[in-house]
Order: structure tokens, then C-alpha cells, then sequence
């Protein structure tokens, strides 16, 4: 991803107009492509470079022999937990359903605004968390509010939609 | 402005309404953000940032640094209650915090935790007023080169302190500054990786970038964590006051791990992360009977707790001198800053002077509030470690989103929330530093601007960056970053060296 974006960036320095303007981007560009190139290469990489490229630093180790023991004597004891929602059973993991749906709510938003978006999101992810339907209503309730104080206080234009609701949700 | 007609300018500015307002709203907002573990204050700070626009830029400042206080002092409650920071600078609190709780002294240590957390704070802030005056004659030495240079000394000073390759330290802090360089460059005309698009001309916003590499990425990643609430184990036991008393009873441990926190807070990249392990371990080497720690010793929770809030007042030295913020919470406060039109740097120290002042009198103001939370509001704190994650995810991202979008009703914003969000994910996974990454995007075009001006004094040359006899601090600068990135390599080698001549 780097490497890519780097390089396409580097590249279109060249067409740049003004030769000041692409110096610090071709400079920044450059850090970020050999050091990209570097991170590829490392195993192929003479031991001397490849410490500097591979290894980890630390100035601060952050924690000495007997705070580490501490630690350990400590860290197995957490307070027990209990789950107030249901994870099992779902067809997508977690994190690459909370990622799909945060990306829906922003397509969602962009089409029918994000005061109508705000609602349904909150709606979908609670109850695909099976929350309790009292709760899941009153986060959705809170996320409309959140939306319209925004529109409120702030003034921006949250009621209006790029593809539908054009002129505003109420018209 | 003189430092004291700017002091009292400030005092009267700092107890103006609705200024104490915005100081406990803050403190408060900081103290939910800390407590909830995977929100912290940088986060935090974050979402409330489009929040503060119609601020005045005092209150939103005010406003922001008493969130980053609160939070600091938020982390220790879960950490006591339930044996989970809520932020990185409470690890070391857990150890001997959760155990007091299970001794039937909860209350005793969350006071224990607001008054150090408090005493800490009012140290550190305290002490960089008085250094002010010196910070001062500093900042006003430097100039476009050493701002520069300041810049990626910042940076590079990230990529070795945070644990992890250099090189990927740097390839973060460098892509940040890359996408900065998107939209109209500085001093000139020329339109660069716009793709013909006028939502693209003034860039990619800083607090677009910030609120999707803290809150969207965040939550990514909280949400493969079973979200889970403490199950009531913990009674809310123990005497407030003599919470207060004890802390008290250990002076010399307040101010030595206040101290630490502050000085290792003005590295930037260390923060209250590191600091708070730092005096754990000192408090323990000092302590005769250190064999009592981890089992419920009030000198645990103190030393950690001085410290972390100690952290802020270093921390804000860098950060409102040279521009260079040493954690995510300062990044943000950085972004926070400059939204409102505010430069660090000269700017801060001369014509702003009593504003800068105005923000650390609300710090130690904010100190006293935080010891009469944690002990009236103490046995309440409890709940918020009751809260599930998956009711939290939600109202983060909606937050973000609308948020997001408040700050210029531009959708390039929504998308540089989310591409930057899902970015920062993958970062987190392959081991790359997010907050060099933030740095470089809240740098850049502070330190574009500053190398095209070096740039134009010199001719082009970029001797103006080396040379020891025309600029003297710029060759410092260069010299220590170089010994910052090489350092850690050339230690060992020249430690063999010593002992085989030795």
C-alpha cells in the first residue's frame, strides 16, 4: 500500500508545474519508497542494514525486573466478566462487520443523509449484537438526537442527502 | 506582553464564565473517556474536536487540555475496579489498585488515585509556569530551519522511543507528511494529487485524519473484543478520606514520580505510557519493604497516578513551544490548536502569551477539581466499568461521522475519515506507529512551509540545515537526531568497545 501510493506520488511530481512545489513531496515520497523497498528486502539484507531496518529499538523499556514480576504476579487476576451480547453464531467476524457497516453508514449518509443514516446504523448494529430491544431502540433514539443537536447547534447541513432528499429531509 | 501582565490577563480570563464551565466539562468528559478501557483521551479529545468550533478558541483549548487531565486521572478507576486500565498510563495502577479493591478498599484507592492523580498534575503544570520564562527565550532562538529540523526530530524521536523498527517508525511519520502535500502547495499555485476535483484543493483535514486513525480504527478493533461488563465483584468499600490522608503520608513519592512523569512526557513518543511504569519501579527500588507492592500497597497507586498526570505538564512543552506533540492526547490538542487559528511556537509566547498561561491555569485549577470528584463522585464512578463495548462502538462512530462531517460539510472528510480509519487498522496489525503517522499529518504543513522558507533563505541550498557557523541550533538539531536514529545501533557496539579496552 505504501509502496504504491509512494511511488505513484513520486512520479507525479514530475508533472508538476512549479519545481518548488514537488520538493518536499518527492523528498517525504522518497523516505516512504525506500523505506518501504527496505522493510520488502530485509532478509535479503547485509546483517548490519538489516539490524537497522528489522530490529526493535526502545529507549524506554518501560518496565524493569521486579516491576515485570509484579506484573506477572498480578496480571492473571481480572474481575470476571459477563456478556450482554451474543457474538455467536454470526456470518461475518466482528471487526469486519463493525468495518462494513461504518462504510454502508457513510455511503448511506451520503445518499440520504446522515440524520436519516444515523438511525437505521445504530438500528442494524445493535441488533446484529442482539442487544435488548429496549436498548437497541434507545441508542437508536440517541444517535438521531446526536445527529439533529449537531444540525442544531452547528448548522450544517446533516438533513440533506447528494442523491435523495436533495432539499433537505423535511423538505 | 510581560510574563506577568500576561499572567494576570490570564487569571482574569481563566475565572471569566463561562470558562470553569468548559474546565469541569472537560474534566469530566476526560474522566468518562479514560474510564471506558479502548477509549482514552486521545480518542476522546478527538471526537469532541469538531464539537469545540463554535468555541471560543480559549474554551476550546480549556476545554481540551481539562480532557486530557481528566482522562488521565478516568484510566485509574477501571484499572481499580477491574483490574483494566482504561488508558495505557494506568497499567502499573492495576497492580497494587486492584488489589486494595479486593481488600475492601476500592473507595480508599480511587481517592487515593484522584489525590496523587491531582497533586501530580498541580506539580508538574505548576513547574512549567515557572520554567515559562526560560521556554520563552528558547522558542524565540528559533527559526524556520530549527522549526523544521524540530519537526523531524520529533519524528524520528517517535520511531525510537515507541518499541518497534525504526524504519517502519519512519515510513509512518513520512506517509503522514505525503498526504499532507495533497491540495494547493504552500508559497505557490500548483494544484498537486487533486485529480481535477475542487473537494481536494484545501487538502486533506488534519482532524478528519485524526478522528479516523483514533476512533475509527479504534473501534475496528475494540470490536473483536468480547465487550463484556464487570460482573460486580468489587464492593465499593473503604474511607475517602483517609484515601486523601495516606497520599499524603508519602510526599516524597508524589513529587519524585510527578517529576518523572513530566520529564519523560517532554520526549515526545514516551508519555504516560512509559512514565508510570518508570515510577512504579522507582518507588519500589526506594521502598525498604518492596516485596508489599502488587499486593495492595497505596505507594503502587500513588507513584503511578503522580506520574501519568504529571506526564501532561512535560508533554505540553513540545508541544506549544516547537510544535511537536509527544503523544496522541497532544496530537490532538495540536490539531485543537491550530483549528482555532492558534500557532505554537512564538505565537504562543508573545502575542498569545495570556491565552498560553489561561490553559495552564485551568490545568491546575482543574487539579483541585479532580480530587473533589474522586472523592464525592467516587462511589459512583463504579458504573462506568459496567458499560459493554457494543453499546459504546456505535455512538463512537456516529460521533466520528457526524462529527466528520461538521467540519467543513465536505464528504472528502467522511471518505479521509474512512480510508484513514481502515488505514490505521492494518497499521496496528502490521506493527506500524500510528501517532508517527498522526504526527506526520498534523506536521506537515507546518513543516513543509518551514523547509520552503530555510529553502528560500539559503537559495536552495540545504546547507542551511548542517552548517555549524551560519546556524549554529539547526547543526545541534541535525547533530541529535542523527544520534537519536543511530543510537540505539551504535550502544552496544561502542559498550564492547569500552569493555574490551577496559
Amino acid at each position: 500500500m505504501f509502496l504504491v501510493t509512494s511511488g505513484f506520488m513520486l512520479l507525479e511530481t514530475t508533472q508538476f508545474r512549479i519545481g518548488s512545489a514537488a520538493r518536499f513531496p518527492r523528498l517525504v515520497g522518497a523516505v516512504v519508497f525506500v523505506g518501504t523497498v527496505l522493510l520488502l528486502v530485509e532478509r535479503f539484507l547485509p546483517e548490519s542494514i538489516r539490524r537497522f531496518v528489522a530490529e526493535d529499538v526502545a529507549i524506554f523499556s518501560g518496565s524493569d525486573a521486579a516491576v515485570a514480576d509484579v506484573k506477572g504476579r498480578t496480571e492473571s487476576d481480572t474481575t470476571e466478566t459477563v456478556a450482554v451480547t451474543d457474538s455467536s453464531g454470526r456470518p461475518l467476524d466482528d471487526t469486519m462487520f463493525t468495518g462494513v457497516s461504518v462504510a454502508g453508514y457513510a455511503l448511506l449518509g451520503y445518499m440520504i443523509s446522515i440524520f436519516l443514516a444515523t438511525p437505521i446504523f445504530v438500528l442494524i448494529y445493535t441488533r446484529w449484537y442482539r442487544m435488548r430491544l429496549t436498548h437497541s431502540l434507545l441508542l437508536t433514539v440517541l444517535g438521531a438526537a446526536i445527529a439533529y443537536g449537531f444540525y442544531l447547534l452547528l448548522n450544517v447541513p446533516l438533513l440533506r442527502g447528494e442523491v435523495f432528499f436533495t432539499s433537505g429531509v423535511f423538505g | 506582553m510581560s510574563t506577568v501582565a500576561a499572567m494576570l490577563e490570564a487569571l482574569e480570563l481563566v475565572f471569566t464564565w463561562p470558562t470553569p464551565l468548559w474546565v469541569i466539562v472537560g474534566l469530566l468528559l476526560g474522566t468518562l473517556a479514560g474510564a471506558l478501557p479502548g477509549i482514552g483521551s486521545a480518542l476522546g479529545m478527538a471526537i469532541v474536536l469538531p464539537l469545540t468550533l463554535p468555541l471560543a478558541p480559549v474554551n476550546a483549548i480549556v476545554l481540551l487540555v481539562s480532557m486530557y487531565s481528566g482522562a488521565m486521572y478516568g484510566g485509574s478507576i477501571s484499572a481499580i475496579l477491574v483490574n483494566v486500565p482504561g488508558t495505557g498510563g494506568a497499567a502499573a495502577t492495576t497492580f497494587d489498585g486492584y488489589p486494595m479493591s479486593k481488600l475492601g478498599r476500592a473507595v480508599e484507592a480511587l481517592v487515593m488515585s484522584a489525590t496523587a492523580s491531582s497533586t501530580g498534575g498541580f506539580l508538574s503544570v505548576f513547574a512549567l509556569i515557572l520554567l515559562s520564562p526560560v521556554l520563552i527565550e528558547v522558542v524565540l532562538l528559533f527559526g524556520s530551519p530549527e522549526y523544521f529540523l524540530m519537526a523531524v526530530l520529533g519524528l524520528s524521536m517517535i520511531t525510537v522511543v515507541a518499541k518497534g523498527s525504526v524504519v517502519k517508525g519512519l515510513v509512518a511519520g513520512a506517509a503522514g507528511l505525503l498526504i499532507t502535500t495533497i491540495g494547493i502547495a504552500p508559497n505557490s499555485p500548483e494544484l498537486r494529487y487533486t485529480f481535477d476535483s475542487l473537494a481536494l484543493y484545501d487538502g486533506i483535514d488534519f482532524i478528519a485524519a485524526l478522528i479516523g486513525m483514533f476512533a475509527i480504527s479504534e473501534m475496528l478493533k475494540l470490536a473483536s473484543k468480547e465487550g463484556g461488563i464487570a460482573e460486580g465483584g468489587i464492593e465499593m468499600l473503604g474511607s475517602a478520606t483517609a484515601g486523601i490522608r495516606k497520599t499524603f503520608t508519602y510526599p516524597l513519592t508524589i513529587v519524585k514520580s510527578a517529576y518523572i512523569g513530566m520529564f519523560i512526557g517532554a520526549v515526545p513518543g514516551a508519555g504516560a505510557t512509559v512514565s508510570n511504569f518508570i515510577a512504579y519501579g522507582e518507588a519500589m527500588r526506594s521502598a525498604d519493604d518492596a516485596e508489599e507492592f502488587g499486593r495492595g500497597d497505596p505507594r503502587g497507586v500513588i507513584s503511578s497516578e503522580a506520574s501519568n498526570n504529571g506526564t501532561i505538564g512535560g508533554s505540553l512543552i513540545p508541544t506549544i513551544a516547537f510544535g511537536i506533540p509527544g503523544s496522541g492526547s497532544t496530537a490532538v490538542l495540536l490539531g485543537g490548536l491550530l483549528m482555532h487559528g492558534l500557532r505554537p511556537g512564538p505565537q504562543l509566547f508573545e502575542a498569545e502569551l495570556s491565552l498560553t498561561y489561561t490553559f495552564l491555569l485551568a490545568l491546575l485549577i482543574g487539579n483541585v477539581f479532580i480530587i473533589l470528584m474522586g472523592t464525592f463522585l467516587v462511589t459512583k464512578l463504579g458504573i462506568l466499568t459496567r458499560i459493554d463495548t457494543h453499546y459504546i462502538i456505535p455512538m463512537i462512530i456516529v460521533l466520528s461521522i457526524v462529527g466528520g462531517y461538521t467540519l467543513s460539510a465536505n464528504w472528502v472528510d467522511i471518505w479521509t475519515i474512512l480510508v484513514l480509519g481502515f488505514i490505521g487498522y492494518v497499521m496496528v496489525q502490521y506493527n506500524y506507529s500510528i501517532i508517527a503517522f498522526v504526527l506526520g499529518v498534523v506536521l506537515g504543513p507546518i513543516a513543509e512551509e518551514n523547509f520552503m522558507r530555510s529553502l528560500q533563505l539559503s537559495d536552495g541550498s540545504y546547507a542551511i540545515f548542517v552548517d555549524p557557523t551560519t546556524h549554529p541550533l539547526a547543526f545541534i538539531i541535525t547533530f541529535i537526531t542523527l544520534m537519536v536514529l543511530v543510537g540505539p545501533f551504535l550502544k552496544p557496539r561502542l559498550e564492547q568497545l569500552f569493555t574490551r579496552s577496559g
